[in-house]
Order: structure tokens, then C-alpha cells, then sequence
């Protein structure tokens, strides 16, 4: 048996490798595609499995804990583990927004506000613990416990915000993505050329991928007469999968997703 | 503080943009515009109603799934259209998905929840 050694990692020191992935262009083409297939999965599964909402949750967010475990135990980023993660928060994400409207009658902008605040929560918790809320130094388990929780609140507040305006303000999907797509373009604009912080500015179009990858998915499955592309929610959801597949594959293949954890 | 105030006139610039666009060529004239064609949905809760009156419930509940389908794969798109009447189905499709599925459904509780849905439908704005 040959033993292969890597000195630059410091394989006895785990903490050396960020655990999560580098923000680049095809992380935000996955996620934007991940939170489609979450809509729609949550859905489907709602709907075809017949065992109701409340165990539809009970179930997926059983799945989801094993996924986490699967991603704890990498100590690094990998690919599959960390994205097969962000999938299964989106489905439990819109479970829980779900839940609370359908099962427990909260109105939706009480959903949004109390997501709001417990965002708000986790991240003055991650600062007063860690000092700092970098996504390029999650190298323990801890702070990678608060990305979890915190990406989690996100889609929450993100399946609750798209819904609020789609319902309040009557906004087709159409319109519903093209604002969202505007308020991300200008955020962009923010942190390239206006100084805007760089954390700051990555959970704020974190959240806002979450609606606008809602109305991309609808604009898809939707029917010739809504105007869609008339796709339905079974193609769709199969042509995002087999894309995300592609993606991940690339990702494994050419680790550009990879960091060193810088220190803090 | 700076970058929260940074970051606030960045999302509220394109809001309030959108919103002034939309106020201006678009307008809020949606009350009272119709669904659309809802005349495949009418068709699938007739025939849940049909079952139901025989007294086959758990055929009925069956059926009412396609019902469910249909109208949950349609929401994003028909929505918009008229959030209000549709606001009012959606209120009838849940009562008439409960009467089938919460305990046991009963004569007594089943047609006229499955009535006020057909009725929703077939006057969808309420005139």
C-alpha cells in the first residue's frame, strides 16, 4: 500500500481547506438551478407521493439530515455532497414555508418577517461566536453549522418573499423574475463598482436566487396559454437535474470550486 | 451602517422603478379579468361529484387528486391573472380536498363541498 502524501494540504490540520465552494459564475448557475428543482420537487413530491404534507416534510427533512452528515463528515468541499445539500434545503425550505401557510394558517408577510429576524438572529450568533461571518474561512465545524442554518433560513425567507409578491401584488412570473433579476443586477453593480461588502452582498442575492429561480422554473413548466414554454413540471425538473448533474461532474472533474480557508 | 444603507438603495432603486412602470403602462386593472378556459377542471370535479354521489369515497378522494394536479400545475400561470378569484377556488378546492380526506368523509359534509367548488368555477369572478 503506498501512502501519498500532500504537504501543501496539511492533511493532520482538516482546517486548511474552505469546506464550501468558491463563489463563481457556475456556483450561482447551479444554485439558481437547485432552487428550481426544489420548487418543483417539493411539489411533485407533495402531490404524487399521497402521504400529505406533514409526512411529505417529516421525510425529506429525515433525507436532508443525512445529507448533512454526509457533508459534515467531508471536512472540504466536494462537490456532490455540498450540492446534493443545497438541493435537499431547498425542497425542506419551501416544506417549511408550506407548512406554516397551508397547515398552521400563518399569513405569508408574518412568515417573511419572522424569517427575516431569524436570519438576522443567526447571523449576530456566527458573529459574536466567530468574529467574522466569511464564507472563505468556514474550516470548522461550528462555523460550517452556521452556513447551514443560515443558508437554510434563506431559502425559507426567499420561498416567502417571491410568494408575498406574486400574491399581494398579483406579478406574473414574468414580472416577478424580472424584478428580482433587476434588484440582483443592481446589487452586482454594487459590489463591482460601489464598494458594497462582499459577504453582505452574497446573502442578500443568495436569498433573491431563491424567487427568481422560482419564476424560471414557472416560465418553463407553464402553459402555452400563461404564456410558459408548456414543459410541465416533470421535464422541467428532469432537464434541471440532468444539468445540475453535468455541472457537478464538470465541478469534480476540474475543482475550481476549491479553496484554501484564508485566515481571519 | 454604511453598506446597510448601501445595499437598501440598491434593492429599493429597481423597486421603485419596477413599481412606477408598472403603476404607469400596465396599471392595476386586473379586477374582474377572467381565469381562462377552466372548462377541463369543471369536467374532472363533475366527475369526482358523480362518484362521490354514489357513495364510493375513497374513488372520489382518488379522483380528486387529478383535480389537484391540474390546478396546483396551473397556479403560477393563472394566479396573476385574477388573484382574487382565484384566492376564492383555491379557499373551495382546499375545503372540498379536506372533506375527502380528513377523517371520514360523509354525505353530509362531501356534495356540498364538492357544490361550492363547481360553483367557484363556474363563476370564477362573482358576477
Amino acid at each position: 500500500m503506498t501512502t501519498i502524501s500532500f504537504p501543501d494540504l496539511a492533511l493532520d490540520e482538516p482546517s486548511a481547506l474552505n469546506r464550501v465552494p468558491k463563489v463563481t459564475f457556475d456556483f450561482w448557475l447551479i444554485k439558481l438551478m437547485a432552487v428550481t428543482m426544489g420548487e418543483t420537487a417539493a411539489d411533485y413530491l407533495n402531490v404524487n407521493l399521497g402521504i400529505g404534507l406533514t409526512n411529505t416534510s417529516l421525510i425529506m427533512t429525515a433525507v436532508l439530515i443525512a445529507a448533512l452528515v454526509a457533508q459534515f463528515q467531508q471536512k472540504r468541499y466536494v462537490p456532490w455532497s455540498y450540492w446534493l445539500a443545497v438541493v435537499l434545503i431547498s425542497v425542506v425550505g419551501t416544506l417549511i414555508t408550506d407548512n406554516l401557510v397551508d397547515n398552521f394558517g400563518v399569513p405569508l408577510i408574518v412568515t417573511a418577517v419572522g424569517f427575516t429576524i431569524a436570519l438576522a438572529a443567526t447571523f449576530a450568533v456566527w458573529y459574536a461566536s466567530e468574529r467574522t461571518l466569511s464564507i472563505h474561512s468556514i474550516r470548522t465545524t461550528r462555523r460550517e453549522a452556521w452556513y447551514w442554518l443560515a443558508i437554510l433560513f434563506t431559502f425559507a425567507l426567499g420561498t416567502a418573499a417571491g410568494d408575498l409578491v406574486a400574491e399581494k401584488f398579483g406579478l406574473g412570473y414574468m414580472s416577478t423574475g424580472i424584478l428580482f433579476g433587476l434588484i440582483i443586477a443592481t446589487l452586482s453593480f454594487g459590489y463591482f463598482f460601489l464598494g458594497l461588502d462582499a459577504i453582505l452582498g452574497f446573502w442578500l442575492v443568495y436569498i433573491l436566487t431563491r424567487p427568481l429561480g422560482a419564476s424560471f422554473g414557472d416560465l418553463l413548466s407553464q402553459d402555452h396559454k400563461f404564456g410558459g414554454f408548456g414543459l410541465g413540471t416533470i421535464i422541467t425538473s428532469a432537464v434541471f437535474l440532468g444539468a445540475i448533474v453535468l455541472i457537478v461532474a464538470y465541478m469534480s472533474v476540474t475543482h475550481d470550486g476549491e479553496e484554501p480557508a484564508v485566515e481571519d | 451602517m454604511k453598506q446597510i444603507l448601501l445595499a437598501t438603495a440598491l434593492i429599493l432603486a429597481p423597486v421603485g422603478a419596477f413599481t412606477a412602470f408598472q403603476i404607469t403602462f400596465i396599471g392595476s386593472a386586473q379586477a374582474g379579468a377572467a381565469l381562462g378556459d377552466l372548462s377541463p377542471m369543471i369536467a374532472i370535479v363533475t366527475d369526482v361529484q358523480k362518484i362521490a354521489a354514489s357513495g364510493d369515497f375513497a374513488a372520489a378522494s382518488t379522483r380528486i387528486t387529478d383535480w389537484e394536479t391540474a390546478w396546483d400545475a396551473s397556479a403560477a400561470g393563472m394566479r396573476p391573472l385574477n388573484p382574487d378569484a382565484w384566492g376564492k377556488i383555491d379557499d373551495a378546492s382546499d375545503a372540498a380536498l379536506k372533506s375527502l380526506r380528513k377523517g371520514t368523509p360523509s354525505a353530509a359534509t362531501v356534495p356540498p363541498a364538492l357544490a361550492a367548488l363547481l360553483a367557484a368555477l363556474n363563476n370564477p369572478t362573482g358576477k
